[in-house]
């Protein structure tokens, strides 16, 4: 009870700060102060510099002096009942003294007049201000400040200054805190369990690019979220901005490769080396860190869009929820590139993340499914071709030839085990090359006419070479022929192989007696028609998806097998 | 002895027809070989026939669809077939013997030797007798036959207080009968499974007495061996 009680006092807290933050969003009370006066380097006190005094400059917060010691300052106007609580939320690359109508309400660091004396503070800093200064009337704000930690090569900058709400500036700082904690946390578990999978469950490539890119996600979110989460000293920035880039940089070229292995792309080389170019051009050609990340991960995106409508429109393996997501996530970057950066980065990444691992999932459900039926069909090729009745009649026809005929059965058992080689070969392939399958069907063709004592032929037209299909299909067609046919003395099986840029055609054309009473066909297995019909299209569909076309009919008296597949590029 | 021979690899066909011919000797009437079922049938429908030598998968036909109204029929059926798994089930629609492929000479020996009366009937679990009424086949369980009775070329099969006429003389149905039926007199089969009692009447006249009131004759030559049996069934 206690725990449950417990629990529900946790959803009531998470809820109400989430319900605050939306309202204080929305209803949001808060003073932003983009410029303020400058002194540099800083008079000895900066509290109680006169704000009208000549020595001060007006400048903007985006740009202010680099490794010095100065002072900024303002005045604000606040009226009665402005805030019920204030907070003033300042984010600065530098270590601060800030001072309420001369009263020192914070310090961030140690300001000092050099390098050696100065000790760096956080870049952002959130400060409540005493109620008892929050009269209605005009107020100076001063900050006493000192970068001389600042990286060579950063940008002497605040990234905000705001008078705002005291709720308003906790829920955003608790909110954004838990959502980055349960989505890194996701993402890190995500990345785990994969690299265990791929290392103990089945090496697929799939695997290691969703757990890699997992794994970045993570790293980047953290670094990102480092100083909502936990503070970081402005020194540090710069190397924070580094590493931002180099996770996006792997980000942005994980996705597409996920994508490009998902679809199985044919064209993979060619993806990877204009995405790396796109992001290194995006890396190189950007002076701003921002912009260098933005055009990174929305280039990426776009690459990811492309790779997934192309194979959506060779209908081979594309995924429209894949799709719809990237969508989603080029249209919101489109709209708002900045705030895309800043908040909805981290559930863009993560949705994209999870849609993966929802089709990860299913490619694995449908692996199994595959395995099992390949399993299932070799077995039933060999159930089929081995089955004893064939193997007893042919025996029996050995006996009553070296009793009669001794030549003659020598070459028919060489036929025979030819055959049955071939068919326990075959049984373990997913795929033979047209020439093997075909060498099959002259076999059993053979044997056919041994049994009968007749000749059958059959003839093959069109070139045969690189052509791959799964084993033994044409071999079933001709056999369904002569287990429910009566076929006549010398008939004819024709093959005809022929091609149309991509397209392949195989025509079977088998004698067929048209009498053939339908009723007269046997409800038991080994000699139903319909098995064989089904091996041939399952193991069609095992191997071609459902880019074949497979037909079987009746045409006086013929019987024609039509199979059309494009070939392998 | 008319025998027909239906299979459609012809020199198993062959091997057959000539096995068949030394085997039977100068007890061969005449042999003829179909290489389809449709040619015998025809055959057969204007022909009495003694055996059909029979094989059970032509060219994807299915035998079993044949064999109730084969069996039905006056001849015997020997199935050859290399689906040696459905000897069972071929048993169970009545037919003399199962011969799987591939066969030697001794084992089709054995199958014509079931043709003679004096064959030793194994039990070998027949389950219906197949009877023709009105071109419908109709398949009667065996274990609820009373008894059959002779009725001229023909034979009458009594259980569940109906009859219906088999094409068979009993003499030919007796093979096909399992073990618990004993030929109590000329022209009577019984099931010993469905007797009540034996009563010997004045003038040496014995009756069997079945389990629904039925009375039937003994035949004195016979009465001795069948006490003996229904001993052996009671006890």
């Amino acid at each position: 009870m206690l725990g449950l009680g417990r629990m529900k006092l946790n959803l009531y807290f998470i809820f109400t700060l989430f319900q605050l933050s939306l309202t204080s969003f929305v209803n949001a009370q808060s003073i932003n102060i983009s410029q303020m006066q400058l002194i540099s380097p800083a008079p000895n006190n900066c509290s109680t510099v006169d704000i009208n005094n000549s020595k001060w400059k007006k400048v903007s917060l985006r740009m202010l002096p680099k490794h010095q010691h100065f002072c900024l300052a303002t005045q604000i106007q606040l009226e009665e009942n402005s805030f019920s609580s204030a907070s003033l939320y300042l984010s600065l690359l530098a270590s601060s003294k800030i001072y309420w109508d001369g009263n020192l309400i914070h310090e961030n660091g140690v300001v000092a007049k050099s390098r050696s004396l100065e000790q760096a503070g956080f870049v952002d800093v959130v400060v409540q201000i005493p109620s008892n200064l929050l009269h209605a009337g005009t107020h100076t704000i001063a900050i006493e400040a000192s970068n001389f930690h600042l990286h060579t090569d950063a940008i002497p900058t605040s990234y905000g200054f705001r008078i705002i709400e005291t709720s308003q500036a906790h829920g955003y700082i608790v909110l954004n805190s838990i959502l980055s904690a349960f989505i890194l946390g996701c993402l890190f578990i995500f990345s785990t369990l994969f690299q265990l999978l791929f290392w103990l469950y089945q090496r697929q490539n799939i695997y290691q690019i969703f757990s890699l890119l997992c794994f970045f996600s993570t790293c980047l979110l953290l670094t990102e979220k480092w100083r909502v989460m936990f503070g970081l000293s402005y020194d540090l920035q710069n190397l924070r901005l580094q590493m931002v880039m180099l996770f996006t940089f792997l980000n942005s070229l994980l996705l597409p490769i996920f994508y490009l292995i998902y679809t199985q792309s044919s064209f993979k080389t060619r993806w990877i080396f204009l995405t790396f170019n796109v992001l290194l051009a995006s890396l190189l050609l950007n002076p701003e860190y921002d912009d260098k990340g933005i055009s990174m991960y929305f280039s990426s995106l776009l690459i990811a869009l492309c790779i997934n409508l192309l194979a959506l429109k060779n209908s081979n393996k594309g995924h429209w929820a894949n799709t719809i997501i990237i969508l989603i996530g080029i249209i919101v970057f489109a709209v708002e590139p900045t705030k895309f950066t800043e908040d909805r980065f981290t559930l863009a990444l993560f949705a994209i993340n999870a849609v993966m691992l929802v089709s990860i999932i299913q490619e694995m459900k449908n692996n199994r499914v595959h395995s099992l039926a390949s399993v299932r069909l070799e077995a039933e090729l060999l159930k089929r071709n081995l089955q004893p009745h064939f193997l007893m009649n042919s025996l029996m026809l050995a006996i009553e030839w070296i009793e009669e005929k001794p030549n003659a059965a020598a070459e028919f058992v060489q036929a025979l085990s030819e055959e049955l080689r071939m068919l326990v070969r075959f049984s373990s392939l997913s795929v033979v090359s047209l020439e093997e399958e075909i060498a099959l069907c002259r076999c059993h063709i053979a044997i056919m006419s041994y049994r009968y004592d007749t000749n059958y032929t059959f003839n093959v037209s069109g070139l045969q070479h690189s052509i791959f299909i799964p084993p033994a299909i044409i071999h079933t067609q001709i056999e369904n022929a002569f287990s429910h046919n009566e076929i006549p003395d010398d008939a004819n099986f024709t093959l005809t192989i022929t091609r149309e840029k991509n397209q392949i055609t195989l025509t079977l054309i088998s004698p067929h007696t048209t009498e053939l009473n339908q009723r007269l066909y046997s409800k038991d297995e080994a000699i139903q028609p319909g098995i064989g019909e089904r091996y041939i299209k399952s193991r069609l569909a095992e191997y071609f998806h459902n880019n074949f076309t497979y037909q079987s009919f009746a045409q006086g008296t013929t019987w024609i097998n039509i199979i059309q597949f494009k070939a392998e590029a | 002895m008319y025998v027909i021979i239906v299979e459609d690899e012809p020199a198993i066909l062959r091997r057959l027809a000539r096995q068949i011919t030394e085997l039977l000797g100068n007890k061969l009437d005449k042999l003829r070989c179909f290489h389809n079922l449709d040619d015998a049938q025809d055959y057969i429908n204007h022909q009495s026939i003694d055996v059909l030598f029979l094989d059970l998968n032509l060219r994807g036909k299915n035998g079993f669809e044949l064999l109730s109204s084969l069996t039905a029929s006056s001849f015997h059926t020997i199935i050859v077939s290399a689906y040696a798994e459905k000897a069972i089930e071929a048993f169970e629609y009545g037919v003399l013997d199962f011969i799987a492929k591939p066969f030697t000479k001794n084992r089709l020996q054995q199958a014509l030797s079931r043709l003679s009366d004096t064959y030793q009937r194994q039990d070998y679990g027949i389950r219906y007798l197949s009877v023709k009424q009105a071109s419908v086949t109709q398949l009667i369980e065996i274990r609820q036959i009373d008894y059959i009775v002779a009725s001229g070329h023909y034979s009458e099969i009594i259980f569940n207080e109906t009859t219906r006429l088999h094409d068979k003389p009993i003499q030919k149905l007796l093979p096909l009968l399992p073990l618990n039926f004993e030929h109590i007199h000329r022209s009577y089969i019984v099931n010993m499974n469905k007797v009540a009692r034996l009563k010997a009447e004045p003038g040496s006249k014995y009756i069997l007495e079945l389990n629904n009131g039925q009375q039937l004759p003994i035949s004195r030559a016979r009465y001795s061996k069948i006490k003996e049996k229904l001993n052996a069934y009671k006890g």
